[in-house]
This record gives C-alpha cells, structure tokens and sequence, in this order.
C-alpha cells in the first residue's frame, strides 16, 4: 500500500498536467533545472557567502549541518535560492517595479526563502534545537525588527555568540533579512506614497508574525479540528508566498489597483500550487513521521505520538479507496491553468510573463 | 593552497574513471574475494559517494533501480549476489537510496527491519552478519563458535548502520540510535579515534562513527576535540595520512580524514584538509583513478579483536588477509567524495 500510494501521488498529477498541457517536457525540464542551478549556487557563492561569513559559510556546505537532513538540506539550497529570487524578482517586474531593482528584490527573497526553509527545518525535525532557537527569536523580535535598524545590529551581533552552528547561521540569516527590508524600502519613501509604503512595511511584519505562529502551530498541533489542521496546514506553507508577494510590492509600490489585485492574485494560486504539491509529493514520508499533511488529515489521519500501524493502514487504505489525491492534482490542475492565464493576460510585461510561466511549471515538476 | 581549476579537473577526471568502468549490467565490482568481487555493496558505497555529492545523477538512478531489486526476501542486500546477506552491505544500500527518490517505500521500510535485527540489544552496536544470516552454513562451519567475530558487534559497521537508519527518518531519541551513540561513544580510543573490524587503519571508522554522532546530535564540537587533534598531528609532512603502522601517506586513509576533519570545519581543520586535498591530487592517475594498497582487511571468522592477529598476508585469497581495491574503484569512490566536499566548502 505504502508504494502504491507514492506512486499514484506522483502518477495521477503527471497525468492531469500532461492532460492539460501543463507538464514540461523532459529537455525544457533539464535545460532549465542547470540554469536554476547556476542562479541558485551563484547567489550561494556571492551572496549567502557575504550573509554568513566564511566559517559559517564553510559550515553550510559540511556533512555536519543538520545531519539527519543533511543531504537533503545541502542539495536543495541552490534551488531554494533561485526559487525566492524567481519568485521576488518576478512578481517585482509584475508589479511595474523600476528594473535597477529587481535584482536586489530578487536577491532579499532568495535569502528570505532559505530562511524559512532553514527556519521550518528546525521546527518540523529539531525541537530541542527550536527551543534554543525560540530564546534568541520570536514574535515580539519580529515586531521590533520591522521598524528598528539598531534591533538588526543587536540580533546580528548576539548571532555571532550562538555556540550552535545552525541557530547562528539561522539568526545570521535573518538579521540580513531584515536589515535588507529596511533599506530597500526606505529608498521608495522619498516618493510620494509614504503612508502607503508605512502600512505595506506594517503589514509585512504581521505576516512575518502569522507565519511564525503557523510554523509553531504546525508542529505542535494536536486534537485539533480537521477543518483547523488544513488551516494550519495551508497557511504554514502559503504565508511565505505571501511575504514575498509584500516584500514585492513593499518596493515596487504599484499605483494601479488592478496590477496589484492580478499580482496578488497570481501569488495567492502560487501558493496553493506549492502546498497542495508539497503535500502529495511527502505523503508517504509524512504519514511515516506523522508530520501534518493536509491530504492525510482528510483522509482520516489524527495526531499522534506514537507509532501507530493500525491507523496509518487504515488511511493508506482511504488513500486508495478514496479521490483525495485526485481531488488534490485536480486542484493543482486549477491553479496552474489560473496562473497562465494571468500570465497570458499580461501583454506589458510579456517576456517577464514567459519566463515566469516556465519557472513555475519547472518547479513544479521538480517538487515531484 | 589548492586552486579550485585544479580541483575541478581532478574530480571531472575521477568521475570519468567511475563512469567508464561501471560493469555493463549496472553495477560497480571490486575486491576479489574467496567469494567472487563484491557488486552490491561496492555499487552502493559507489552510488551513495557520488550520489550524496552530486555527481553521476542519471547512472546513479539507474543504478539504484537495480539495487533495489538486488533485495532478498529478509529485507537485505550482500556482498554479491553469492553471499547472504549482512548488515553492512544493507546500511550502505540504505545510505544509497537516502540520495534518490523513495520509489519504494517498503523496500526501505523492510531494510529498516532487517538492520534492526543486527543490533546487539545489550551492547548497543551493530554486527555484520547475525544468526538468521547463516554465514555459516555458507563458509561450511557448524559450530556458531567459528563465526563469533563476523557477528560480533563492530563500530565501522555500527557507524554507518546508523547512518542509514537516521537518513531514514528514525528519530535520534529511540532506544535503537540512543543505545548505538552510547557503544560507540565507549568504542573511542584514548586519542579519539575508532579502530575497525573490517579496514586496516582508524580512517574510515574514524570518519563513520563521527558522522554518526553528529547525525544523533550526540557529539559536539568540543567533545570531538580530541579527534580534531589526533587527526592533524597525524597528518605526515606531505599532507597525507597513513592510518595504519606504515610511514608512506595512503589514498584511502587521506580521503576519509580529510572527511572527518571537514566534519569540524574551522580555519584549522580547513586548511588540513587543503594540505590532505593538494596530496590526493598529486597522487592521481592519469586515467583519473587513484593507486590503491592493501585496505579491506578481512579476519578469520571466529577472530572478534583483529588485533589478536600478528601477521596479515595481503592481497591473496582466504582469511587472515588484507586485500585491495583491484579495480581502483572503491578508493577512487572515497577520494572523489573527499575531494568533492572540500570544494563544496572552499567554492
């Protein structure tokens, strides 16, 4: 059952895209996976190098970081990055964003992007690590370092005193993140929209906050509602997307309603795509660490702390029984063909479109 | 110091030196035994070293396929398809596949089992081969007396079982990684190093048991320390390491303290592991292989402390032997490894 259901998550998705035309082709897949590649170990060299400092940055790529997700986590960063600097860039240059730009909003999302992941890491699979972690960074930090420069440096410099190298790494990491956010943003207020701009840089610190209660909720939910496990489940994986759809439009700072009402809406079918694509591409690995997966709540599975085979029978059974995968490629299905129609709508910005359209549908193959 | 052209071409060279001599059904052979070359085990060391640094991605798939259908019944792999299976050649199958898609979760699940079934519930470690094996029904002994040291407990075995069983998603608090981390903490020698079963020097134990302890969260930098030491005052002047009682620098020991050393990495360590790096280059072949020595040591089934042994013939058939790498492979897999996550951390 456990192998019949990795494979009719992967089959029946391959199927609905290629059905819809959605699918990338094999040569596209490969000449783009070496071209995100490249973007993704450039910024690591350049960038995260700069961010880290070149112990910590020697440290990123050992077999020592995160050891039990080592491989995982080591091969994955280049696409991390190139995925949030495709992924901020892109919707910058959706927003009409001046182009000189575009680069360091591309560059702040690729790292904020590592961010995250590092930061969802260490709550999923680290909890004696989280708690460390949860002294030096929680909500009442995040609240401070939107609005004050200084809180940037404090956090940067009791960074460098953490003896845990991950945790130094992850503080480093976003310290960087919001030192950048304050100084790209400022440069648009010397434009007219101020208080405009004030209430985006507000709001963005309220995600920040909501996605950090989303990952904590994430790993310690337990006896909740289905309803409210999806929830959590949902806004655990979109709210990052949504930041980085704000940091976007933090600088870019549209004018135009309906630019910012089709971007948000881009990013918002973004999102879904990214977590449905998630869930069923680690619906195995998760029923087997009883991690939450939005499929596996629907299919009956409940928190538990123990190893339980009865149960986890009993949901790879509804898994085949049941249309929940196929409930959930059909609804990847939706929001692909939702995005490309955006895309396709946006005849000022066509070139940006194209190329974001295939960085989407690359990525997607990729998450399978 | 190393430049990174010179790096790139060395490793571009051995990865070529990999790829052409991969058997034409798949898999990579090596170490001619009583029992015939090792495929399983040697295809997986292969396939993990160069799959875990990103190297070969599309052979090493291939390849994992075939592997997985390689699994017996009891959930193991072996040597070859001759021998019965053992612990060790399953844990490096394990390793293998933590690089790859999961195509078949309960291949994995089933590997799980069978290298659960080798832990020595008292002592904590993990043997090569266990009663269920029949080992000796295959090198024709009755008594269980004679195959006393083959199923005893070993820290190169234990460390790279644990390996396996971690990359696999086993929690680092369970009894079963809890009870390993404590034997192969006991296990460490005065000046920190692990001595092996299998291997005739601390290198590449050394490398495992770490590895494994840091993955368990179970060793720190400062408790590693006295490792760290060892290993740099045991680097030779020409910036090699002979892990043994020999004075001339060896491939197959440099490539994995270069590996433990990079597992603590500092301006120190790095700059070791540059030295260790630069040596291996200097060693290469020109077919981008590397000159193997006597390596896999492979004791007398009843012998629990190799130590016991006074003298090893090398190279020749039957037990009580030290043999190498024929093919150049297996050494040439670790010093490809070695060298790739050097430039990982320098690049």
């Amino acid at each position: 059952m456990l192998d019949e259901v990795w494979l009719r998550a992967r089959r029946v998705l391959v199927h609905e895209l290629e059905a819809s035309g959605l699918w990338m082709e094999t040569a596209s897949f490969n000449s783009l996976r070496t071209e995100q590649k490249g973007v993704g170990e450039r910024l690591k060299r350049q960038l995260l190098r700069e961010v880290l400092g070149e112990s910590d940055y020697a440290f990123l790529s050992s077999e020592t970081i995160f050891g039990s997700s080592n491989h995982h986590y080591r091969s994955k960063i280049p696409f991390v990055l190139a995925f949030g600097y495709e992924l901020g860039g892109g919707l910058y240059d959706l927003l009409g964003g001046p182009s000189d730009q575009t680069a360091t909003i591309g560059e702040l999302c690729s790292i904020f992007n590592l961010g995250i992941c590092t930061f969802d890491l260490i709550c999923d699979h680290y909890p004696d690590l989280f708690a460390e972690f949860s002294e030096k960074f929680n909500e009442s930090v995040i609240l401070r370092l939107g609005k004050d420069a200084e809180a940037c440096q404090t956090l940067a410099a009791s960074a460098n005193q953490v003896p845990t190298a991950e945790l130094r790494l992850l503080l480093k990491i976003i310290s960087w993140v919001f030192f950048e956010l304050q100084r790209v943003a400022p440069a648009r207020r010397q434009m007219a929209q101020r208080e405009q701009q004030d209430a985006i840089s507000q709001d963005l610190s309220l995600l920040l906050v909501d996605a950090y209660r989303a990952e904590i909720n994430s790993a310690t939910s337990r006896e909740m509602s289905q309803a409210d496990l999806i929830e959590i489940s949902r806004s655990k994986s979109t709210l990052p997307f949504t930041i980085i759809n704000q940091i976007a439009h933090t600088v870019a700072a549209p004018q135009d309603q309906e630019t910012t009402r089709y971007v948000d809406l881009l990013a918002s079918h973004i999102a879904t795509i990214f977590w449905l694509a998630d869930d069923l591409s680690d619906v195995v690995r998760d029923l087997q660490a009883a991690a939450l997966n939005s499929i596996l709540v629907q299919a009956g599975s409940k928190t538990r702390l123990a190893p339980d085979p009865a149960q986890d029978r009993s949901v790879l059974s509804r898994l085949l029984d049941g249309h929940y995968i196929e409930g959930v490629s059909e609804k990847i299905g939706k929001a692909i063909s939702s995005v490309n129609r955006i895309l396709a709508c946006d005849k000022e910005h066509s070139d940006q479109a194209g190329h974001f359209r295939k960085v989407v549908l690359f990525y997607v193959r990729s998450w399978l | 110091m190393l430049t990174l052209g010179a790096l790139e071409r060395a490793i571009k060279a051995a990865v070529e030196f990999i790829a052409i001599n991969r058997s034409s059904d798949g898999l990579w052979r090596d170490f001619q035994t009583d029992a015939g070359a090792s495929s399983d085990w040697v295809t997986a060391f292969v396939a993990y070293a160069l799959g875990h640094v990103g190297h070969l991605n599309d052979a090493i798939l291939d390849t994992l396929k075939l592997l997985l259908f390689r699994q017996r019944p009891n959930g193991g792999w072996s040597y070859n398809k001759t021998v019965p299976t053992d612990c060790d050649s399953t844990a490096w199958v394990l390793m293998s596949f933590s690089v790859a898609p999961a195509w078949k979760p309960s291949s994995v699940v089933r590997g799980i089992r069978y290298i659960k079934n080798h832990q020595d519930m008292t002592l904590g470690g993990f043997s090569t081969y266990s009663d269920q094996d029949h080992i000796d029904r295959f090198i024709g002994v009755t008594d269980s007396n004679l195959t006393e040291g083959w199923c005893y407990v070993h820290p190169c075995v234990t460390g790279v079982a644990l390996q396996s069983l971690i990359a696999h998603g086993e929690q680092v608090h369970s009894c079963c990684i809890i009870s390993a981390t404590k034997y192969l903490l006991l296990e460490r020698d005065t000046s920190g190093l692990w001595r092996s079963y299998w291997w005739k020097g601390y290198g590449y134990s050394t490398y495992h048991a770490m590895r494994a302890l840091y993955m368990s969260r179970a060793l720190n930098t400062d408790q590693a320390s006295r490792t760290r030491f060892s290993l740099l005052i045991k680097q030779q002047k020409d910036g090699g390491w002979n892990d043994s009682s020999g004075q001339r620098s060896e491939v197959f020991a440099t490539a994995f303290n270069v590996l433990s050393l990079l597992l603590l990495p500092d301006p120190i360590t790095i700059q070791a592991a540059d030295r260790g790096a630069a040596w291996l280059l200097r060693q290469q072949n020109s077919d981008g292989s590397w000159p193997t020595s006597p390596i896999l040591r492979i004791p007398p089934p009843m012998v629990r402390e190799p130590k016991d042994i006074e003298a090893w013939r090398t190279n020749q058939l039957g037990t009580g032997v030290i043999i190498e790498d024929g093919a150049r492979i297996f050494t040439s897999a670790a010093a490809l490894w070695s060298l790739s996550i050097f430039r990982s951390m320098i690049d």
